[in-house]
């Protein structure tokens, strides 16, 4: 049993993409991941070698992009390119865009060796918690779409190409974390400004390049009828232990995690560990900077250090034998009970009677519940905002009248 | 042909003072079928209004006689049948005695010579249902000796005999197939009883073609003719003449005949009939078994015989599958006893094995159905006993006790028998196992696209019978149907079986036995299952391939939850791998996750909530502290599938305060965005025509209604929270579409922007009246969240324009009313003031507009009637007379939906009504004839026979108020009360009579005492009724004899005295006055 949770946890997966952050940590994960996976480093030397002699038409990308226009397109997207690029599993590939809006962010791989070079080539961006997506503004709109390509809005916005009023043939592409709560879209990365892709220059360049361009749009950082939404650019950061750390503290929002980016990556697309993540309470172990409690706070129960970390995963595993062997036992001296019995041990009336009772509680719980009705989603994507800026008729109607919310409460406590 | 010439033509045609103009005729046909558009249109019209002229028949003959043209002879024929079918007892008997003649005339002179039989087989055809039309009425009284003439003429040529053939043929149907609904009771079974008596002729000539003729198209005809007479005639004919025996050497190798002989033989096969039978069917068997050896070797590969076959062949598979099926069903036994016999049973089921493996579905069911019953009788008739669990019983050789319960000893006889087959049939079942259950995309009125799980019954009924059967067989021997699955499974990984489809199929196959086996075995077959699949997914290149095995390892481990609950530590690597899946981009994996992941939370949500060994806290606590991380890149309705899952397992929580803090963190994202958006509308209310903001708007709330829908009444903390700002949203959302529409006309509820706000408002009444639904409090609910509601829903439902009020109001409220019953009768008068008026004005100029309004309105009606009678009682009589009105309204529908409501509704008020005396009595005095009046409306017509057990059951209902003196007052001021039944009797005989002048005096009065003798039996009542239904499609002229009347009034009068000696067997149920005299001392 143990055998197979392991198996199951370490070496199940659709896509090949070694590190990736949807998985717990390799160094946390109580399972071994299975495989011949070169090692961080030499994949970052191979791809950084890669990209120097990469031909890509960016731009026909961006129109791509832009247009929602896909026929002159490859054929094949991302996805379909994965048979040639699992042959050659060792070595590693620079991945291709996904056809339509889906796979066109370069994501990160977990920091697992810390590389040589990190206080020199790497560059630190803070992130908070928020959803990922690709922002394209073009034609006059601004729309953003999930990592799979799934438009989950859109508005106008300052951005160029993100609005009416604007030359229609501006665009611009935009790497971002949204949060819906503070209506903000944070500024990871800069893929095109103006009609000017920047895919296949470098982290230092993109990074400048974007800074120096919010400095001169600088109502993006203004709520307006125009620009509904916040766009705030994430500050970058040396790598170095001090510079993190007070980083870390200054935050002025909830951490979700630390991105590094090495200085001479293009942008890329999927997953690649020129790239690299941590979560805020890992920070301390694998680069030995202090973070303060604030940021331990979403550290998982149980959770001390990678020693203590493996120590438990030891003891959990042996629990389990012991458990398993005891079961084992039981189930033996089960066994022999219903062979007493004759042949009939296996009848569906001769179930053990507390197995019995628990599942039909759990049967009965599950009747009424259906998982037919799933939701419903909203697809007028192309709609632009019209929110009029009338401050004037304020509704006494949409006030809650906190007397009638208390009764409410109380009537909810019977 | 010239337009105006033939409208002009079209006169002479229909002036029957003048001769007939064949010519004529035959362009209007011809210009009818060859011609388009207008000229079509206007030749249409002419011939329909000749065909409905009344006198049209007088010109059949001419037509027949001396057109040239096909079609119009056929057109001719048609205006003959209608003649028959309603007027032939009107028209004069020397006519009927013409037009008889005429057609036997014709019907000989055409099939007496072969070719000719062959040239005209349609027309023939036409022909020969005319004179079945004929004979229903003039056989046997006006055509005593009908059968033995045609029989006569049969032996005189062959050709004739042959067509005489198809007309016996479509005798028997007429009488004893379709005669229900057709004919009345009485009749049907007059000609049932005539037929009978008058078979042994019949049978004497299809014996002697059978014996005889060399005529292959004769033969064909009479075994087509014997087919249909085989279900009903009586068994001698079968199993006391030589019949079997012929059919079997005689037809069933000729490969002309084989088919219709193996039909008439699995005709035979299916005669249940006592044991006096049993050498004639075991003969049946072996002869037939026998002689199908020769005929197709028991080692044929039947696959690819019928895939390559011609259509003949593959239905001679057909007919093959079915005779061994029927037979089997019915009389294996018979075999099973006869050792000697063992060896042909064995092969008849290989056949059906290899018939299993044809790959048409509709044969596979054939055989399937056998396999179930098999399957099931096996283990039924020993439930316990196991073959798997011999070999331990060699291990204690010792032991004496287990010694005489050795494998052949212990196994029961029939199983022994089987035994050897059944693995193969196991391998069918795992290696065609059906799909499931299928998820569709579809786009819903709101334009938004929504996924929806297939009501394709058909599919899913295969599933669920295979399962079953599969499910049985694994019982009878589980490590066979372990070891085929480890085998197929094998095929996968190994590379010589692999393909989506067989994966899927043996996947699908692997899940569907779960918990048939012992919880041991179980989860010993399900780790290696699980480890080749996991090996599987690895070796695999491509994200598509690798999808499909993931879903698939997905599939099988949700179909064990009882092997999840047993492994924690297993389940929570599922969970995580589920919820990593939930970032995959790849097409379908997010929705496989979710799906997964709630089906999961579904069987196993408890131990999400409980602390499991190992484990600090809950691993609730982990998904709510991760859950922004997990739903990051999932779709809104992929969340709100995740919603539903989550709250499945926080509804296992038992301790309350536990459960409100866990509800507080689960709805912490959407209330967030929630009161982002209220805030801001409190400072301007412009907020709410943004469509982003009610996009969201209407997010949160779905996520709201799938949290609801799990956690079930504690969501009401939750409710709570966002009641009343959720109904001002709804009043402000409703007061914009009402603007719009009133400056920019209805077309605007098209705009995107209208149809989300609409969307919310619907939300928001669904997301009430679930919880109402689930909520176990119904005062607290009447006293904190009725009025808040019904203030923000009713008026604004009321003021609106017809097309902006949301018909789900009137569902809401039905299901307050259904939910909180007496509790909320005083509000009632509210809810009624609003929406009945208003709501009747929309629905009563047609029975088709605003379909969800008619249907919803009557639901509303119908759960005040059944839970908060009382209050229809207090309104005052205009407003209940509009009530019954609507009432009355719904069963006059056609939509079947709602004329079953109104039934419904009605059926139940007349039984509250009942039960309050002092109102009873009025309602009785003012509507009771009314009702009775509009009941016949219904039942009269024909396009409401769908609700006639339901009308049945009303009018009994009715009838028994009379005749039990439920009714005290007078009905009519010319009677007295207890004269009511005859004041109803004659009611009725007034109103049938004028509705339907064609019927005579005595006949209506026949039907009326019949429904008074039947009130105490539905069925019989019902039938009556179709009986009835029959007669008024037919004049009935002045000859009652053939109506039957005689025998009805036995069968009524009978009824009658039944009915009484039950009543008299109760003490008192009959009056005093009325028992009879002898019984008085």
């Amino acid at each position: 049993m143990e055998e197979l949770t392991a198996a199951l946890a370490s070496s199940f997966e659709v896509s090949n993409d070694p590190n990736k952050t949807s998985a717990p940590h390799p160094r946390y994960s109580q399972y071994k991941q299975k495989g011949p996976k070169s090692d961080q480093e030499t994949r970052r030397k191979q791809l950084l070698e890669k990209q120097k002699n990469r031909r890509y038409d960016f731009m026909n990308l961006v129109r791509n992009l832009t247009d929602n226009n896909w026929s002159n397109s490859d054929e094949k997207g991302a996805d379909e390119d994965v048979t040639q690029n699992e042959e050659m599993e060792i070595e590693t590939q620079l991945q291709k865009p996904g056809r339509f809006y889906k796979d066109q962010l370069m994501l990160s791989e977990w920091l697992v060796e810390v590389p040589s070079d990190f206080s020199s080539e790497w560059i630190t961006v803070l992130c908070p918690v928020a959803r990922r997506c690709l922002i394209v503004a073009s034609r006059g709109t601004t729309r953003a779409f999930t990592k799979s390509g799934y438009c989950i809005n859109s508005f106008p916005s300052h951005l160029p190409g993100g609005n009416r009023k604007g030359h229609c043939r501006d665009s611009t592409i935009l790497d971002c974390l949204y949060s819906e709560a503070a209506k903000t879209f944070y500024i990871l990365d800069l893929m095109c400004w103006n009609g000017h892709a920047v895919y296949d220059s470098e982290t230092e360049f993109r990074f400048y390049w974007l800074h120096e361009k919010l400095q001169e749009f600088s109502e993006l950082g203004q709520i307006s009828k125009i620009n509904p939404y916040l766009f705030v650019g994430l500050p970058s950061f040396r790598c170095t232990q001090e510079d993190i750390a007070s980083a870390v503290d200054a935050a002025t929002f909830e951490i979700d995690g630390v991105l590094f980016f090495h200085k001479r990556t293009h942008y890329n697309f999927g997953s690649t560990p020129l790239v690299v993540w941590l979560k805020p309470y890992m920070l301390e172990e694998i680069l030995g900077i202090k973070v303060c409690d604030r940021q331990k706070s979403h550290m998982p129960e149980g959770y001390t250090n990678y020693a203590n970390h493996m120590k438990q995963v030891e003891e959990d595993r042996l629990r389990a034998q012991r458990e398993k062997e005891q079961r084992l036992q039981t189930g033996i001296s089960h066994r022999g009970k219903g062979r007493g019995r004759g042949g009939g041990r296996r009848g569906k009336y001769h179930r053990s009677k507390a197995m019995d009772t628990s599942q039909k509680e759990e049967n009965e719980l599950g009747d009424d519940m259906d998982a037919s009705e799933l939701g419903i989603s909203d697809r007028n994507g192309d709609q632009s905002t019209t929110t009029t800026a009338e401050h004037s008729s304020s509704i006494q109607n949409l006030l809650v009248d906190s007397n009638d919310m208390k009764i409410l409460n109380k009537a909810a406590k019977f | 042909m010239k337009m105006a010439t033939l409208a002009e033509q079209a006169e002479k045609l229909l002036d029957f003072s003048q001769k007939l103009d064949i010519q004529l005729l035959d362009n209007v046909v011809s210009s009818m079928y060859t011609s388009d558009g207008q000229q079509q249109r206007v030749a249409q019209e002419i011939l329909t209004s000749l065909k409905e002229h009344p006198d049209a028949w007088t010109r059949v003959d001419t037509i027949l006689e001396f057109s040239s043209n096909q079609q119009t002879k056929y057109y001719a024929l048609q205006i003959l049948e209608n003649v028959i079918k309603t007027r032939w007892k009107v028209l004069p008997r020397t006519q009927c005695e013409g037009i008889k003649k005429y057609i036997v005339g014709l019907i000989i002179k055409t099939s007496s010579e072969a070719s000719l039989l062959e040239r005209e087989k349609v027309y023939l055809g036409k022909l020969n249902m005319i004179l079945v039309q004929i004979l229903k009425y003039e056989w046997p009284r006006n055509w005593p000796s009908f059968i033995s003439d045609i029989i006569g003429a049969s032996k005189t040529n062959e050709s004739l005999c042959q067509n005489n053939m198809v007309i016996l043929k479509l005798l028997s149907e007429e009488v004893f197939d379709f005669s229900s609904g057709q004919m009345t009771q009485a009749k049907a079974k007059h000609l049932k009883d005539t037929m009978c008596s008058e078979f042994s002729q019949i049978f004497q000539l299809c014996q002697f073609v059978m014996d005889n003729s060399q005529n292959a198209p004769l033969v064909g005809a009479t075994l087509e003719t014997l087919l249909r007479f085989l279900n009903w005639i009586p068994l001698g004919y079968i199993f006391e003449t030589k019949l079997i025996t012929t059919l079997i050497y005689k037809f069933l190798n000729v490969p002309m005949f084989r088919n219709i002989t193996m039909k008439c033989l699995t005709e035979i096969a299916g005669v249940q009939a006592s044991q006096n039978y049993d050498e004639q069917f075991i003969q049946l068997f072996t002869l037939g078994m026998t002689q199908l050896k020769q005929m197709l070797p028991v080692d044929t590969n039947i696959k690819e015989a019928y895939q390559g076959g011609t259509d003949d062949e593959q239905n001679f598979i057909q007919n093959l599958s079915l005779f061994l099926c029927t037979f089997l069903k019915e009389h294996a036994q018979l075999v099973e006893k006869k050792q000697e016999l063992h060896q042909l049973l064995v092969e008849a089921l290989q056949y059906l094995i290899l018939i299993s493996h044809v790959e048409e579905v509709e044969i596979f069911k054939i055989c399937l159905e056998y396999w179930s019953s098999l399957a099931s009788d096996l283990y039924k008739e020993n439930p316990f006993s196991d073959l798997s669990s011999a070999p331990l019983i060699v291990s204690f050789p010792e032991s004496p006790s287990f010694m005489s319960r050795g494998q052949n000893q212990d196994m029961p006889m029939r199983r022994q028998l089987y035994n050897p087959l059944l693995s193969k049939v196991r391998l069918v079942m795992i290696s065609r196992m059906a799909k499931p259950e299928e998820v569709l995309v579809v786009e819903n009125d709101q334009g938004e696209v929504v996924r929806e799980f297939m009501k394709d019954t058909d599919s899913i009924n295969l599933y669920k019978n295979m399962r079953e059967t599969l499910v049985y067989l694994t019982h009878l021997d589980y490590t066979d149907t372990e070891n085929i699955m480890t085998e197929k499974l094998h095929n996968q990984v190994n590379g010589t079986e692999w393909s989506w489809k067989n994966l899927n199929t043996i996947c699908w196959a692997i899940g569907s036995i779960s918990g048939a086996m012992h919880e041991d075995d179980e989860k010993r077959f399900l780790v290696t299952v699980i480890k080749d699949l996991l090996g599987l997914c690895e070796q695999k290149r491509g994200k598509d391939n690798k999808a499909i095995v993931a879903s698939n390892i997905m599939y099988v481990v949700g179909q064990y939850p009882r092997f999840l609950r047993a492994h924690w530590r297993f389940l929570k690597t599922v969970v995580n791998k589920l919820f990593e899946f939930m970032h995959e981009t790849h097409d379908g994996v997010q929705d496989m996750a979710c799906d997964t992941f709630i089906k999961i939370a579904q069987k196993c949500r408890r131990h999400f909530v409980q602390v499991q060994v190992g484990e600090v806290m809950p691993f609730i606590e982990e998904i709510l502290n991760g859950i922004n991380t997990i739903i990051c890149d999932l779709q809104p309705q992929q969340v709100h599938t995740f919603y539903e899952a989550v709250g499945l397992m926080i509804g296992a929580q038992v301790d309350q305060v536990a459960q409100e803090h866990l509800i507080e963190r689960y709805m912490l994202l959407p209330n967030q965005v929630w009161d982002g958006i209220i805030n801001q509308a409190t400072h301007n209310v412009q907020v709410l025509k943004d469509p982003e903001a009610v996009k969201q708007l209407a997010n949160i709330l779905k996520t709201n209604v799938r949290a609801c829908k799990a956690l079930g009444h504690p969501y009401v903390v939750q409710l709570g929270r966002i009641y009343l700002d959720m109904l001002n949203v709804y009043k402000v959302m409703s007061e914009n579409i009402s603007s719009a529409i009133a400056t920019n006309g209805e077309s605007v509820t098209k705009q995107p922007l209208i149809r989300s706000m609409r969307t919310v408002k619907k939300e928001t009444l669904k997301l009430i009246s679930g919880w109402v639904n689930r909520s176990n409090d119904p005062k607290m609910v009447a006293e904190n969240f009725i009025h808040p509601l019904l203030e923000a829903v009713l008026l604004d439902y009321q003021r609106n324009v017809p097309t902006a009020r949301e018909p789900e109001v009137l569902s809401t409220m039905a299901t307050i009313v259904n939910s909180l019953k007496s509790h909320i009768t005083k509000d009632i008068p509210q809810i009624f003031d609003a929406v009945f008026e208003c709501t009747l004005t929309m629905i009563n100029k047609d029975f088709e507009e605003f379909p969800e309004h008619r249907t919803n309105f009557f639901l509303l009606l119908q759960a005040v009637t059944q839970h908060s009678f009382q209050a229809l009682l207090n309104i005052p009589p205009a407003q209940f007379k509009l009530v019954l009105d609507s009432i009355i309204w719904a069963f006059k529908h056609t939509m079947r939906n709602v004329a079953d409501t109104g039934l419904d509704i009605l059926y139940v008020l007349l039984q509250n009504i009942s039960r309050e005396e002092g109102t009873a009595q009025s309602f009785y005095q003012t509507y009771f004839t009314d009702i009775l009046q509009h009941l016949f409306s219904v039942i009269t017509d024909s396009s409401h026979t769908a609700g006639l057990t339901m009308q049945a059951t009303i009018l009994a209902y009715m009838f028994n108020l009379l005749e039990h003196g439920k009714i005290t007052v007078q009905l009519s001021s010319s009677h007295p009360a207890n004269q009511n039944i005859v004041y109803v009797q004659e009611f009725l005989l007034s109103l049938l009579k004028t509705a339907f002048p064609h019927l005579n005096e005595q006949q209506i009065k026949v039907f009326i005492q019949g429904l008074f003798s039947f009130d105490q039996d539905c069925n019989a009542l019902k039938e009556h009724l179709r009986d009835f239904l029959v007669q008024i499609r037919e004049f009935a002229g002045e000859d009652l004899e053939d109506l039957f009347l005689e025998e009805r009034e036995n069968v009524i009068r009978s009824a009658q005295d039944e009915k009484r000696k039950q009543q008299l067997a109760v003490p008192g149920i009959v009056g005093p006055h009325e028992v009879p005299e002898e019984m008085q001392d």
